[in-house]
């Protein structure tokens, strides 16, 4: 997946396990940028009486780094707090929760966003309620005004969201996983089979975002508004992660548990699929613990990524010309790692410098446009992944084709893509109720019960 | 180090492990969740006495004896950590964890 269960050790922490990461211009607030870090992969909408939700033991984090600065210049903080308004029930709810307070609600969580510049810590917004989960008609009958009354503005011009979502990611699984099986060369696979339609294997589940708003001259390294996609100070670059401290004491006996000490990283999120496909099994764990300032030692991964070797193998005669491609893959240390340089792609850049990290790029002065493509730069769609990120790109179709040679010419114009790489696909669809025209952005949860078991 | 001074540290450490319940880790040892001071009876009242500390007292600190030979131990105090070297300290809690 983008970065669901990406690593051996966060696979078995979901609240801290960072999924998804978009940063885009608001197409519809385009002073601002909109900040968006998924966690808790594959809920499932039918998961009570125990509905899902942030970990008020975690450390969440949202960082804006920008020009040579590899780590955080900024930093925005989620910390979050659970309740139980009644103890005596079993129940998530014991009647229609129909507004934020109301006093059926049995479990409720609300947080605190702290911004921290430097050495400044400026406490944005504390005791901000998170919506519910979406239980069901009866329960959350009006679930559209539970998640509207939760965005919140801040006196500080930002405005936020946390709270459950449709998962807008969409991937077949299924099949990137069975010894990569691509659309629409499945035929051709070593172990060949017949063409099928692509499964999204997410399409039933739910996440919890946590998103910010943020106006743009909060966010640039000189505190401008760029008007110029050329301007150094354009770019942003941004990743999410979330910490836990480093000692956990099991309370037993029914007594709460001791958590104390640093926080430190357990998980972290730039790029889509870096850790999952471009990180060995091995160093996973690794790169999770690890700020992006050191992202040269993971750079091998992408220089010369497995999968680029392995395509030709699993799919003999399709891809020679990228089994004959033995230089180090400058095309994704640039998408990955460095940001785009200018000269590369007609009218953009996004490079932050030669030093390495796995960063989401962001080049603020790029408009958004009215009419997205979901390939985003490959597509010829500037205001689209590796600019960004926005919720509707589909990141797993471009990074395969970037992996399969179909980027290879934006740095070395003697190589030739072999014919597949601008064809292959997950062949995933993405559902249209998982997206939204708005801040949040990301579409109403599903409800547990109209839906079935993923 | 932003609100507790070394000192402070050092001063709750000496004084913590023989009686506020602190915990003590060693590789290899038993005592990975059992408090200096309940350490010598397996009673429940030491995983208590550390549940105690989330109750906001704040006060409990929690050492980890990293390597008793060298006598590194790593001293947990709200979000703080401060590794001392103090190899009487180390033996002082490996014995009593045995």
């Amino acid at each position: 997946m983008s970065s669901h269960r990406e690593a051996p050790g966060i696979s078995k922490d979901p609240v801290a396990d960072s999924t998804d990461l978009y940063a885009f211009v608001s197409p519809d607030k385009p002073g601002t940028v909109t900040l968006i870090a998924n966690y808790v992969p594959a809920e499932e909408p039918a998961g009570g009486p125990n509905f899902f939700e942030f970990g008020d033991d975690v450390l969440y984090e949202i960082h804006i780094a920008g020009n040579e600065r590899r780590d955080s210049g900024t930093v925005y903080q989620f910390r979050f707090t659970t309740t139980i308004t009644n103890p005596d029930t079993f129940l998530y709810n014991t009647g229609p929760i129909r507004t934020l307070t109301d006093p059926h609600w049995n479990r409720r969580q609300t947080y605190s966003v702290t911004k921290v510049a430097g050495n400044r810590r400026t406490v944005l917004g504390s005791g901000i309620p998170c919506p519910p989960c979406n239980i069901g008609p009866r329960s959350t009958p009006d679930y559209a005004s539970l998640a509207a009354a939760a965005i919140t503005p801040l006196r500080t011009g930002e405005t936020v969201f946390a709270g459950q979502r449709a998962e807008a990611f969409f991937v077949d699984l299924g099949s990137i996983f069975d010894l990569v099986d691509l659309r629409p060369i499945q035929n051709l696979h070593l172990i060949p089979t017949p063409a099928a339609a692509g499964i999204d294997t997410l399409k039933s589940v739910n996440v919890h975002s946590i998103a910010i708003q943020v106006p743009i001259g909060d966010l640039t390294h000189n505190g401008s508004v760029p008007t110029g996609q050329a301007d150094p100070n354009a770019v942003i670059g941004v990743y999410t992660s979330a910490s836990r401290q480093r000692v956990r004491i099991e309370g037993g006996f029914g007594q709460p548990a001791h958590t104390v000490g640093p926080f430190t990283q357990v998980s972290r999120l730039g790029n889509p699929l870096v850790n999952e496909v471009l990180v060995p099994m091995s160093r996973k764990d690794l790169f999770n613990s690890r700020p992006p300032s050191g992202d040269s030692e993971f750079a091998a991964g992408v220089d010369h990524p497995e999968l680029a070797r392995l395509l030709p193998v699993l799919y003999p005669n399709v891809f020679p010309n990228l089994q004959a491609y033995t230089k180090p893959r400058a095309d994704l240390d640039a998408i990955f790692l460095t940001g785009i340089p200018a000269g590369v792609v007609n009218g953009f850049q996004n490079y932050t410098g030669p030093n390495k990290a796995d960063l989401l790029r962001l080049n603020v002065a790029i408009p958004p446009t009215n009419s997205p493509k979901p390939l985003g730069i490959l597509g010829g769609d500037l205001a689209g992944y590796p600019n960004g990120r926005r919720v509707t790109d589909d990141v797993v179709t471009i990074e395969l084709r970037a992996i399969a040679g179909a980027t290879i010419p934006l740095v070395d114009p003697s190589f030739t893509p072999d014919g597949a790489a601008s064809r292959i696909t997950d062949g995933s669809p993405q559902p249209a109720d998982t997206v939204q025209a708005h801040f949040p952005y990301i579409g109403n949860p599903h409800d547990g019960y109209h839906t079935p078991p993923s | 180090m932003t609100d507790l001074s070394r000192r402070h540290f050092l001063r709750n450490a000496g004084i913590g492990v023989a009686a506020a319940g602190a915990i003590a880790a060693a590789p290899g040892l038993a005592a990975s969740a059992a408090g200096a001071a309940g350490a010598e009876s397996a009673h429940p009242s030491s995983a208590q006495d550390a549940a105690g500390a989330a109750d906001g007292t704040g006060n409990s600190v929690t050492a980890h004896v990293v390597d008793a030979a060298a006598g590194t131990i790593a001293l947990y105090v709200g979000t703080q950590e401060v590794v001392i070297h103090n190899r009487r300290l180390a033996n002082e809690l490996v014995r009593a964890a045995q």
